[in-house]
Order: structure tokens, then C-alpha cells, then sequence
């Protein structure tokens, strides 16, 4: 089983040239709106999808965007970033999660919601937490569910029913029971074929599991942590598996949050969620 | 069936024959129903968090987004509807699920089912049934010609509430 785990991840398709660059840079006060754009402009579908989101009616706009600077600096770096990953690799983002009985968009809802949360969340973090940086993490961090949804097909009430009844600790152990390895632990293989920076990598492994994390990266996985539930409980999760996770209560050293400050995060990324939903659709 | 989706902080009614209100994915949010059968009609809330005083704006915008202001609202739209009063109106909760936790931060479920009780006790309701906590997501429709109200949630078999 392990082996058609790889196998799958091989045929998946490499992120794009411009949506690495964009991340490598992402939270670089030196890297200004005109490098991005530069980027931007070399990647003639990333350059459409910009123009596009830049010109959705939600962002209210008047008159029509046609130059690319102009879009990158009304959209922001964050939202840039936010459509190069999302339309670099549709067989990730826009494809059904079939064991989670999550259709197709889902995960990129969900992703978004986990991304906007964990820029909310990293204001509370009480060491230095780079919002756009939690913002990308959060968007990536479910990239797994997308290799091993297949496998987990026809067997959702057997997953649902393993954690329901306590032989499961969590959906994760359901899937590693079944599969041999969980979706952060795929989402880590695919991660590292794509050449992610290793805070990302750390992020996407271990955000179910954030004690395990190097200490190094320790904040950024508890934020993922934390923008994961919140998403969840705020009702984007990806079916089968929302809410089915052990919270990891060792995020109180990290992070200041109480119950009034976690309705602050969530009604936030709720609103950042709906301004950028429209604009982030793509194809 | 021609049916209403709402969508998180929306509310909704409808006496149309035939007809019924869904919403999606609840996770720690509420949906509040409330039916009258006589009139045959009903309505259906998606709140998401107890209190709109943490952003006044947002309530003005959408007051279906909390509790306080969700209720108010939805009773208002009901009584458009169905003429004055309260009376005859039957209400049901579902939702309001959790993550564990033992510390409580992240129970935002149970949050908001007290607080939507606490509410609706003050507008002299109480609710009939409800189907809230665990930790799983439920999907919810409302059948306006009968207040039937189904439960979905993946992996199990739909329920009745």
C-alpha cells in the first residue's frame, strides 16, 4: 500500500517555477511589488489568473486593471501568492476527496479558511510569526489528503466508525491503520518532491501533531495547528475527518488566545475568507 | 424540492409548497429551526458565533452570523410571514460540535449551543429536540410542508430529528 502511496505522488506534477519563487519569497521586505510582478509577467496563466482576481467584483474596483503591477499592488503579495499556489497544481486543489466524501473545491476552501485563520492566529503568537509565511502553510498544509483520498475510497464509514467508537485516537491514526502512513505524512513526500523550504515542510508533517516539530519551527506548526481547528469548527473542514483530531493543548506557551480573542480569529478569516474567495477561484 | 441553501451567517424562510432550507458542513456553528405547522412555514439560521458585540459592523451586515442578533432576526422574518407572534412555533437545534478539548478555549460548539438556549428561553421558546456536541460535522434540511427535519453527516447513515 505504502508503495502505491508513492507511486501516486510520483505522477503528480511539480508546482510551478513562478509559484516557488513567489513562496521563496514570501514575507521578503526587499522583494517589493515590482520583482513580484516581474515574476508574475513570465507566467503568462498565473498573469491571467492575477488579472482576473484583480478585476472580481468583490474587490470593487472601478475601471478595468490591465497592467500587472498595478494588479499585484492592489491584490497584495499574500493574495498573489494565494492564486499562484492554488492554480499551479489543480490535480491537488480542485479534485474531489473521495474517503473524506469532500467534492471537488472543498480542500481549496478549506485550505483558504486555514490560511486566512493562521495569518489571524500569527498576531497572537508571542514569538515573531511572519503572517504571509502562516498564510502559505495554511494553504498547503492539507496537500496530502489529496494523494491518499483515493485509497481511502468506499472506506469512509469504516474510518468514521474506528474514531466514533475509540479504537482510533484521531482520523490520522484511522489512516495511517488503513494505509500505513496519514495525509501529513504524505503531504511531507510531496512536499519535499516540490522542494518546499523545510518550515513548510515541517508545517504540513507534523500539524496534527505539533509537539513532534523541531523547536525551531514550533510556532508556525502551532499555528497551522490551531488555523486547522479553527477552520474546522467554523465549518470548512473536508467532510469525513472535520473535527475528528486531539487538540494539542501545548500551543498555550506559544500563543495568547482566549475564548473572546478565538472568535476575533474566527470572524476574521470568515471576512478575509469571503473578500478573497471570489478573486482565489481560478479556472 | 425547491430549496433555500444558506450559507454560514445566513437565515432563511419559506412557506413554499414543496420547498425546504439546507445548510452545509456545521462543524462548531448552530442551525436554529423554527417551524410553525399550522401556517406550514419555516425558518432556518447558520450562526456561527454567540455574541455580536465583538463586531457590531459585521451583525449590521449579516445578523444571521450570531446568536443574539440571528434570532431576532430569523422571529422577525418569521412573522412576516406567517403574521404576529410567537405562538405555535416549534424550534430545533442541530450542530454545535467540538474538537476535545479539556481546557475549553476551542468549545466553541457548546458556546453556542448555550447561548442560542439561553436566547430562545428568553424569547419564550424552548426547543423540541436538538442534535448538538460530538465531534463531527452534520449537514442539515428543513421539509417546509411537514418541519421534518433531516441530519446528514459522511460515514453514516442520515437521521431525523
Amino acid at each position: 500500500m505504502l508503495q502505491d502511496l508513492v507511486n501516486k505522488i510520483r505522477e503528480i506534477p511539480p508546482l510551478s517555477a513562478s509559484a516557488m519563487r513567489l513562496m521563496r519569497h514570501a514575507g521578503d521586505e526587499d522583494f517589493g511589488p515590482d520583482r513580484y510582478a516581474a515574476v508574475v509577467e513570465q507566467d503568462p496563466a498565473l498573469t491571467m489568473n492575477v488579472l482576473r482576481a484583480a478585476n472580481a467584483p468583490a474587490l470593487g474596483i472601478r475601471g478595468e486593471v490591465t497592467s500587472v503591477r498595478r494588479a499585484v499592488a492592489l491584490l497584495g503579495a499574500r493574495t498573489v501568492l494565494g492564486i499562484a499556489l492554488g492554480t499551479s497544481c489543480p490535480v491537488v486543489f480542485n479534485k474531489a476527496l473521495a474517503g473524506y466524501e469532500a467534492g471537488r473545491g472543498d480542500l481549496w476552501k478549506s485550505s483558504l479558511f486555514t490560511a486566512a485563520a493562521a495569518r489571524a492566529l500569527s498576531e497572537r503568537c508571542k514569538t515573531k510569526l511572519a503572517p504571509d509565511t502562516a498564510f502559505t502553510a495554511g494553504i498547503l498544509h492539507d496537500i496530502g489528503k489529496a494523494v491518499i483520498a483515493e485509497f481511502l475510497a468506499d472506506r469512509t464509514t469504516a474510518l468514521v466508525g474506528a474514531v466514533s467508537n475509540f479504537e482510533e485516537a484521531s482520523f490520522s491514526d484511522a489512516e495511517r491503520a488503513l494505509l500505513g502512513a496519514d495525509h501529513a505524512e504524505a503531504g511531507y513526500v510531496l512536499g519535499k518532491k516540490w522542494g518546499l523550504p523545510e518550515s513548510l515542510l515541517a508545517a504540513i508533517r507534523h500539524h496534527h501533531q505539533p509537539a513532534l516539530a523541531d523547536i525551531s519551527h514550533r510556532p508556525l506548526v502551532y499555528c497551522v495547528h490551531l488555523a486547522d481547528i479553527t477552520a474546522m469548527s467554523a465549518g470548512f473542514g473536508t467532510g469525513a475527518d472535520a473535527l475528528r483530531y486531539r487538540l494539542d493543548t501545548g500551543y498555550k506557551n506559544l500563543f495568547d488566545l482566549d475564548e473572546t480573542a478565538l472568535a476575533d480569529v474566527i470572524l476574521t478569516a470568515q471576512m478575509e475568507f469571503e473578500r478573497l474567495a471570489e478573486p482565489l477561484a481560478g479556472e | 424540492m425547491d430549496t433555500i441553501i444558506l450559507g454560514v451567517g445566513d437565515y432563511g424562510v419559506s412557506n413554499k409548497a414543496g420547498g425546504g432550507i439546507k445548510t452545509y458542513a456545521l462543524g462548531s456553528c448552530v442551525a436554529l429551526i423554527l417551524y410553525d405547522p399550522r401556517k406550514k412555514t419555516a425558518g432556518m439560521a447558520h450562526i456561527a458565533l454567540p455574541d455580536s458585540s465583538i463586531r457590531k459592523e459585521r451583525a449590521a451586515s449579516k445578523p444571521g452570523y450570531f446568536a443574539d442578533t440571528a434570532i431576532t432576526s430569523l422571529i422577525a422574518a418569521m412573522s412576516r410571514l406567517r403574521g404576529d407572534s410567537r405562538r405555535g412555533l416549534v424550534a430545533k437545534l442541530a450542530g454545535g460540535a467540538n474538537i476535545m478539548d479539556a481546557e475549553g478555549t476551542f468549545s466553541i460548539g457548546s458556546r453556542n449551543v448555550a447561548a442560542v438556549n439561553d436566547l430562545l428561553a428568553r424569547h419564550g421558546l424552548s426547543p423540541l429536540a436538538q442534535d448538538v456536541g460530538g465531534q463531527f460535522s452534520r449537514t442539515v434540511t428543513v421539509n417546509v410542508d411537514t418541519g421534518k427535519v433531516t441530519l446528514s453527516s459522511p460515514g453514516r447513515k442520515d437521521w431525523e430529528l
